[in-house]
């Protein structure tokens, strides 16, 4: 029974860094209808950015819980800016195009920005490993324990959701993101510039998706540059599987999905070898029996 | 210098001229009707005079200044509109699609709501304030609390009413802002459009119905396919042999 | 024409494009003089992605081989071109790259690959056309002793060869190594599904079972995955006393950390795969307790590896030639030789020349910098020496070296 709270507890970590990501998925698709495949690569680039701040930047001697705040920082905003770089230059240009161009267009940025990292990374292809700035030692709880630096991540994350979640329900901007997913053009009748929505929209998925990077970082260093691809689609899935376009179930959906390859490794004969599957085969029940995903709305009315 | 001053609004879809040459002129705190059988170009000249529809030619000036093309940028400049069918932000509060009428008024920013900073409280707060005086405004400040979507139709009606003056326009276009009410909902609507005229915003409205438009407007515009046919006072029009036989005079759909 | 909205569109990819084929390999533009005749020795390895940095050591060291061989004139009437292909540690890609070879009728041997994997998609390409094929690294027993290679043995490829020794020979070495040295009672048993790290996790097992050590699980990892929370908690609950994996170093490392952070004090140990600089800097400082086996001896203790090691140096490739650099020089040099033996006097390469060119690599025997270059009847390599490597100090030092006799 300890075990089982343990696998929970250990599902709990994985899905919050999920979750993270999902919700830059999710918040893009909800206001245009885009799947922003680039997105794992920005988080990964994001993990680069905060590498790179502590490796060239930061005193060496610096005490390593004065550098993580500043680590954290510089993945978020590298994150977000790339971001909004990558919607102003390959996704606005293509914002009436047909739905496979910015599809394609995708595609070609993740490339772009995986080969960009190797340019500038000679040991990207086989990992930089990432500062560890957060002491050794773990937190008990009963029979369970979990490291620090994970419970720091789960803390962390669940802090920002916190955070986007009072953004997007009691901020002016976050009403004019509502307000857009619904009905852009209403939107831009009550003087909202939707361009600028949007851009923000990239910009918050991004600042999540660099926290993500960092945190992944600390729990899982190496860090290379194909960490966005599994990420990524681990993250689109979540987000596929609470409702795409749905904020709280893109939260729902990553801690679902962790915890389901938690417990499928420790109970499922060959569990880690199948535990991917498991994600993916809830993934299809889900569609399968509820299309919209776990919170998603039937249809989307749009006129 | 009027209000609003469209000179030669012209629209082409495809092969379909859904507007030719249309002039119409609004002085400050007027009430304008444009009435016209169905099909005749009104909601589209509704959406050339809010950017939702590039006009193909014409001019448009408001309060004496060219009116913008982005519709975001029409609403700054201080001309609103309601819808022919509703389009509310279904999945937000009453209290909320009134707050988002405010966004070009409020002049908080993405940094400021990050920071929630003094300003960005004064801001909201105002937003706030403003946004439940509209509400008792339209009769609606029980409801605050509602989804949009869960109100009846009369209601909605209302509810975009307020959204639309939350943004604080010179001018309101009503787009048939009657249909689908009943009798004393229509009595309602008659005396909202007036004390919102009472507030020196000037009004433009399309309707079909014609003791609404005969009994409330300074002046109606008849559209016939496209083109304005008649314009002149209610008795004018009412009286206008052409009015007559190519719309009044046909049994009401 | 490029509008401005195109071009906004089309940067990115360019750019991208761009990058790939910097990164792609570069053709050497042949330069048959007249009377020399051309012969290319291929090669497919992992020149990006994870593995690379073992890849591009293969890569260096096959190029200095085959440097040399043409400076010092070595087969007379013919120059040797190095014709080196991508297989990016994807099996289907290095399916393609040894199609390629296959197809191209000047190339008379390749040298590879790293993974036993893409072997066994290369392998069978190359034995249709007669074209040799030796591996610096490959270790998984059934390549040269077929599937059912722990009952009967049937050597599938009369072609392919390889100078790294089987996991049999590994597995059994480390296994003996955890349960009389390290007197680790339980293992856990860890793999990433493809065939070199079952293979190694099988032949471990079998051996520690043997020697009367207990397998408590047998569990499994993801190429490309990094986070290994849950598998950690699992094996933390059993209580091993060794951890051995049979993988590479990409998932390897992390896993190793992971297990560390999470407090197991578990033994963690693997073959060959592991042996990569980026495996001990991703560990850190907190590591104590690692270890991994090698094909081979270790450079220091090979005199004829000086040479080979200056030569390397001198020669300024931008890459360490890492773990497999020196086995591939020698595996290299099998095809010289054996093409040194059979071309002088022919005029192209046909079917019969690679016949003669696969017997010849048959009967190899001459001094590598590795030790002595031979092969028995199934095309395995005769020196069977292993080298343990403890993690120490931010690299691997030698623990002992030495092989697996039964
Ligand atoms: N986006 C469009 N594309 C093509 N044709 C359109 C478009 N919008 C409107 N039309 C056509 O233009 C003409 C005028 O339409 P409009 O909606 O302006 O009429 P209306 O006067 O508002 O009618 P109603 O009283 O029924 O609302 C119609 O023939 C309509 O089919
Ligand atoms: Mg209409």
């Amino acid at each position: 029974m300890t075990q089982f709270f343990q696998q929970l507890s250990d599902g709990v970590v994985l899905g919050a860094l999920y979750a993270l990501i999902a919700l830059g998925y999710t918040m893009v698709y909800g206001i245009v209808q885009l799947i922003n495949f680039a997105h794992g690569e920005i988080f990964m680039v994001g993990a680069f950015g905060g590498y790179t701040i502590y490796h060239y930047l930061l005193p060496d001697n610096m005490p390593a819980l004065v550098a993580l705040p500043i680590v954290l920082v510089a993945s978020m905003i590298t994150s977000g800016v790339l971001a909004a770089i990558v919607e102003r230059l390959a996704y606005r240009p293509l914002r009436n195009a047909p739905r496979l161009a910015p599809l394609i267009t995708a595609i070609g940025v993740s490339i772009a920005l995986q080969e960009m990292i190797r340019l500038f990374y000679p040991n990207a292809d086989r990992g930089e490993p990432f500062p560890q700035l957060f002491p050794n030692g773990q937190v008990h709880f009963g029979g369970v324990s979990e490291s620090y630096v994970n419970c720091f991540l789960v803390v962390l994350s669940v802090v920002l959701m916190l955070a986007l979640r009072t953004f997007v329900l009691h901020s002016a901007t976050g009403r004019a993101m509502r307000a857009t997913a619904q009905d852009p053009d209403t939107a831009r009748l009550m003087g909202i510039n939707i361009d600028r929505i949007i851009v923000t929209t990239f910009v918050l998925g991004g600042l999540l998706a660099g926290a993500a990077g960092t945190l992944q970082g600390m729990v899982a260093s190496p860090i290379d540059f194909q960490i966005g691809f599994i990420a990524g689609l681990k993250a689109f899935t979540a987000a596929v599987l609470g409702g795409i376009g749905n904020i709280t179930g893109a939260v729902l959906g990553g801690f679902v999905l962790g915890i389901v390859e938690a417990l499928a490794t420790q109970y499922v004969p060959n569990g880690s070898a199948l535990k991917d599957a498991f994600a993916f085969v809830v993934l299809i029940l889900v569609l399968v029996f509820r299309p919209t995903g776990l919170l998603g709305e039937s249809v989307r009315a749009r006129a | 210098m009027p209000l609003l001053q469209a000179t030669g609004v012209t629209k082409q879809f495809g092969g379909l001229r859904a507007l030719s040459n249309v002039d119409l002129t609004v002085e400050e705190g007027e009430i304008v009707g444009v009435i016209g059988p169905n099909g005749a170009g009104k909601t589209t000249f509704f959406n050339c005079l809010t950017g939702m529809e590039t006009r193909t030619s014409g001019e448009i000036l408001f309060r004496g200044a060219p009116l913008p093309t982005r519709p975001d940028r029409v609403t700054v400049a201080g001309v609103a509109r309601t819808f022919q069918n509703i389009r509310l932000f279904h999945n937000m509060t009453v209290l909320e699609n009134v707050l988002v009428g405010t966004h070009p008024r409020s002049r908080a920013g993405v940094l400021s709501a990050i920071g929630r900073g003094p300003r960005y409280k004064r801001e909201e707060r105002k937003a706030e304030s403003t946004s439940r005086e509209l509400l008792s405004f339209v009769k609606l400040d029980g409801l605050r609390g509602e989804l949009a979507k869960s109100l009846s139709y009369g209601d909605q009606r209302r509810l975009e009413i307020a959204r639309a003056l939350a943004t604080d326009p010179g001018l309101l276009l009503l787009d048939e802002p009657t249909a689908g009410m009943n009798a004393s909902e229509t009595a309602g609507a008659i005396a909202l459009v007036k004390a919102i005229r009472a507030r020196g915003i000037g009004i433009v409205l399309i309707e079909h119905d014609m003791r609404f438009v005969f009994g409330l407007c300074d002046r109606v515009a008849v559209l016939v396919h496209g083109e304005k046919m008649v314009e002149g006072s209610p008795a004018q029009v009412q009286s206008d042999e052409r009015v007559i036989s190519a719309y009044l005079g046909r049994p009401a759909e | 024409m490029l509008t401005p909205r195109l071009a906004r569109v089309a940067v990115p990819i360019i750019v991208g494009a761009l990058a790939l084929t910097a990164c792609g390999s570069k053709k050497e533009s042949s330069s048959g003089g007249s009377g020399t005749h051309i012969v290319k020795i291929g090669m497919i390895a992992p020149l990006t992605g994870s593995l690379s940095a073992l890849g591009l050591g293969m890569k260096n060291s096959a190029d200095l081989a085959i440097n040399q061989a043409n400076a010092a004139g070595k087969i007379k009437g013919w120059k040797i071109e190095f014709d080196p292909q991508d297989d990016t540690g994807d099996a289907n890609t290095g399916g393609a790259a040894a199609a390629k070879l296959a197809s191209d009728n000047q190339v008379a041997g390749v040298v590879g690959t790293l993974q036993s994997s893409i072997a066994l998609q290369a392998a069978p390409q190359l034995n249709k056309q007669n074209i040799v094929m030796v591996s610096p690294a490959n270790t998984n027993p059934s390549l040269t002793q077929g599937q059912n290679y722990l009952k009967t043995k049937s050597r599938p490829f009369a072609s392919y060869f390889r100078v790294a020794t089987t996991d049999l020979i590994q597995g059994a070495f480390a296994a003996d190594y955890a349960y009389n040295t390290l007197h680790a009672k339980t293992v856990y048993l860890v793999n990433d599904k493809l065939v070199y790290g079952q293979g190694l996790n099988e032949a471990f097992g079998n051996e520690f079972k043997k020697k009367g050590g207990r397998v408590l699980a047998t569990d499994f990892v993801t190429g490309g995955q990094k986070e290994f929370g849950s598998l950690v908690s699992k094996v933390k609950q059993a209580k091993p006393d060794l951890v051995y994996y049979g993988g590479q170093f990409p998932e390897g490392a992390p896993f190793s950390k992971q297990l560390t952070s999470a407090g197991v004090k578990a033994a963690f140990m693997g073959g060959d795969g592991l042996v990569d600089k980026s495996f001990v800097t991703t560990l850190g400082v907190q590591t104590a307790n690692d270890y991994a086996t090698n094909v081979g001896a270790a450079v220091e203790d090979l005199p004829a590896a000086a040479d080979y090691v200056k030569a390397y140096k001198d020669a300024g490739y931008k890459d360490a030639f890492s773990a497999y650099g020196p086995n591939t020089y020698d595996a290299t040099n099998t095809i010289i030789n054996a093409l040194a033996k059979v071309l002088p006097g022919k005029s192209s390469i046909d079917a019969t020349v690679l016949k003669a060119v696969e017997s010849a690599v048959q009967g190899t025997d001459f001094a590598g910098i590795t030790g002595k270059v031979a092969f028995d009847q199934y095309g395995d390599t005769t020196n069977r020496i292993i080298t343990m490597y403890k993690v120490e100090g931010g690299d691997f030092k030698k623990v002992v070296t030495g092989t697996f006799s039964g």
